[in-house]
């Protein structure tokens, strides 16, 4: 049976209703799948699924060649070109999720850069949203002051007078793992997250990852998790698996867009200690799995290689080329060959995409 | 003599506080937590006029965390939620201050003895970089033991007067082990793939208060040290400030400016919220005089406040 689903066309969520499970597909469908997916996999994320269940999906690139570029034009254009308008964000609360993994002024390639944050906030504010928030819960310091100081974002929350969560100590509410990838029965999701935002953005780095293989907007979202429950760093996660917890946060979080900074992204030894490699790109979509796996086209990677993104495939969404229609510039032309540790199970992912 | 920030930090405090429980949120108007009480709670404590001997604040602030205590003798994130259970120490640092709840005080140190992290016995050393089988303390149960854990739980336990115990010399073992070869320490990581992770001025100003006293100045000290006495200038976030400091401050090397630090710092908390964990380490940061003898041999329990 196939599934016709328009992915790009489901309204972003104002009353709790769910964003990622798609149309002419039930929960209690989805979850079959998931189960049928741990009894395959033993619980291991591996295979790609290319049947996507009618999954269809577009993303949007914008060429972004410095941090002083107009990032807010760039992001506006690319919600118009994936049809998020006023209509849909007017006297909404919007909440953009960076990736801020560690406090450095040295690295500006570690963390998702301040001026993409502002552009988000800048386009959002015209598109009539009712507040916009940054919010974060890191996972390599409890100093969220000290995060946000030395990443530089100090000083842009307080020009925009753009006020911050930091979703680490924030009150939470229990959530039921639906998917059930991890062995965890709940997850403990910050109330912000569940009960003020409108509309949830992720905002991570293009950067590969040193376990993941990349760590994009699914993988941003380990930073919702507030680390008075999972522990700086997010030891629980680790433990239970990095990609199935990817994919159960994910379905808990319910996020609605990402964008992601690829402006300067990181090669190598990801997430923290990599090397800078300018890309010159911000990445935009409403289904996240597809953002990622255009974002690792655009790094030279088959996203069918990465565990969690091929377990993604036909569940949350459309990782299949032919399956996510590109806007903006072409993969094609924004391409390259991102290098990752010098590891075996590393190395098979390098250039294993060529446009 | 109480100073201008002092005093405006205080206020603000009291601001914060639950009227309901007499407890603290990490943020005004939310649930009461365990962590914010006992860090607003000594923080008041520590910075109070001579003229008030007892802190009435401090005292139900201590009470509410009694009350939340759990029959294994762990103070959990919140009444609500009682695990897990990292916030222990803290609760035992503040009844030790204020020589209060000795039973519950007791439990709480013998569920910090009973307390580990999970070990990796094989851990490839190349890629971790540091000694993987030493257990620790971790965050949340079942999982690896890290530095801040680790030091808030070995303060703990000097807190309780366990100086000698075999899972005090563990917890040494640990931080020792966890230092960064180029100075200071971070959350618990030393390499990733041979590649030296950057050091953070509040787990370090943490680990070297909880081994001072308990190991002599050595290499990992020294340049510990001397990353916060580099680092510290260029912050003003509150808690890795306060943190720094109080490290300095257990290894006799207080800044000269540090009070000037720590006043623009309160500065950008007082409008905030959010603001009770750091104006309570602001004021700690402050006072290191009044409250880090808690940590040291020879407190009894009738000497509780040694500079009164």
């Amino acid at each position: 049976m196939t599934h016709k689903i328009e992915a790009d066309k489901q309204p972003l969520r104002s009353d709790g209703s769910t964003q990622t499970i798609p149309r002419g597909l039930s929960r209690r469908d989805l979850l079959a799948c998931a189960t049928g997916g741990a009894l395959l996999g033993g619980g291991v994320l591996a295979g790609a699924r290319w049947n996507e269940w009618g999954w269809r999906a577009s993303t949007f690139i914008g060429r972004a060649e410095t941090y002083t570029s107009d990032l807010e034009r760039i992001i506006t254009d690319g919600l118009a070109a994936l049809g998020v308008d006023a209509h849909e964000v007017q006297g909404k609360s919007v909440l953009l999720k960076p990736n801020l993994v560690e406090p450095t002024r040295l690295a500006s390639h570690v963390n998702t850069h301040p001026a993409v944050v502002r552009g988000a906030c800048m386009a959002f504010r015209r598109l009539g949203a009712r507040e916009v928030v940054m919010a974060e819960g890191q996972g390599h310091t409890r100093d969220s002051d000290y995060a946000l100081e030395q990443s530089g974002f100090a000083d842009m929350l307080a020009s925009e007078g753009l006020e911050f969560v930091d979703l680490n100590v924030d009150d939470v509410t229990a959530v039921k793992n639906q998917l059930g990838q991890t062995r965890l029965r709940e997850l403990m999701l910050p109330r912000t997250l569940v009960h003020r935002a409108d509309l949830i953005v992720s905002m991570p780095k293009l950067k590969t990852h040193h376990w993941a293989g990349v760590t994009l907007s699914m993988k941003n979202l380990f930073g919702v998790m507030p680390g008075a429950f999972y522990g700086w760093p997010k030891n629980v996660l680790h433990q239970m698996g990095i990609e199935q917890s990817i994919v159960d946060i994910n379905a808990a979080a319910r996020p609605h867009l990402a964008i992601v900074d690829g402006v300067i992204g990181m090669e190598g030894d990801g997430p923290i200690m990599g090397s800078p490699r300018t890309a010159g790109v911000l990445i935009l979509g409403r289904n996240l799995p597809a953002v990622d796996a255009t974002a690792s086209r655009l790094m030279g990677i088959d996203p069918g290689r990465i565990g969690y993104l091929a377990w993604s495939a036909g569940r949350l969404g459309a990782i299949s080329e032919a399956h996510i229609e590109q806007r903006g510039e072409p993969i094609a032309s924004c391409t390259q060959t991102f290098q990752h540790l010098n590891e075996p199970t590393m190395k098979t992912l390098v250039g294993s995409y060529r446009a | 003599m109480i100073t201008a920030w002092a005093e405006q930090s205080r206020a603000r405090l009291l601001e914060l506080r639950d009227p309901g429980t007499g407890a603290w949120g990490y943020s005004q108007h939310r649930a009461p937590a365990a962590e914010p009480t006992a860090l607003a709670a000594l923080g008041l404590w520590v910075s109070r006029p001579q003229s008030r001997p007892v802190d009435p604040e401090s005292h139900a602030a201590a009470e509410w965390l009694a009350k939340i205590q759990g029959s294994s003798g762990s103070v959990g994130i919140s009444a609500e939620h009682p695990e897990p259970g990292w916030p222990t120490p803290y609760a035992i640092w503040l009844w030790k201050a204020l020589d209060v709840h000795k039973p519950g005080r007791e439990r709480a140190v013998a569920w910090l003895l009973k307390r580990t992290g999970k070990p990796i016995p094989k851990a490839n050393k190349d890629v971790a970089g540091h000694d993987s089988t030493i257990p620790g303390w971790p965050w949340i149960d079942d999982t690896y033991g890290w530095v801040e854990p680790t030091a808030l739980a070995l303060l703990g336990l000097r807190a309780g007067g366990q100086f000698g115990h075999t899972r005090c010399q563990e917890g040494v073992r640990l931080l020792l082990d966890r230092a960064l070869t180029q100075g200071g320490w971070n959350y618990g990581n030393t390499l990733a793939y041979g590649n030296t992770l950057r050091p953070q001025p509040e787990s370090t100003g943490l680990a070297l208060t909880a081994l001072a006293g308990l190991v002599s100045e050595n290499t990992s000290i020294t340049r510990g040290l001397d990353y916060l006495q580099t680092t510290l200038p260029t912050t003003r976030a509150a808690s890795s400030l306060a943190w720094g400091l109080i490290g300095l401050a257990a290894w006799g090397q207080t800044p000269a400016t540090a009070e000037t630090w720590l006043e623009e710092a309160s500065t950008s908390c007082l409008p905030k919220p959010d603001s009770t964990r750091r104006l309570g380490l602001l004021l700690l940061a402050s006072n290191i005089q009044r409250w880090t003898p808690l940590f040291q041999p020879g407190q009894t329990e009738d000497r509780h406040d040694a500079q009164d």
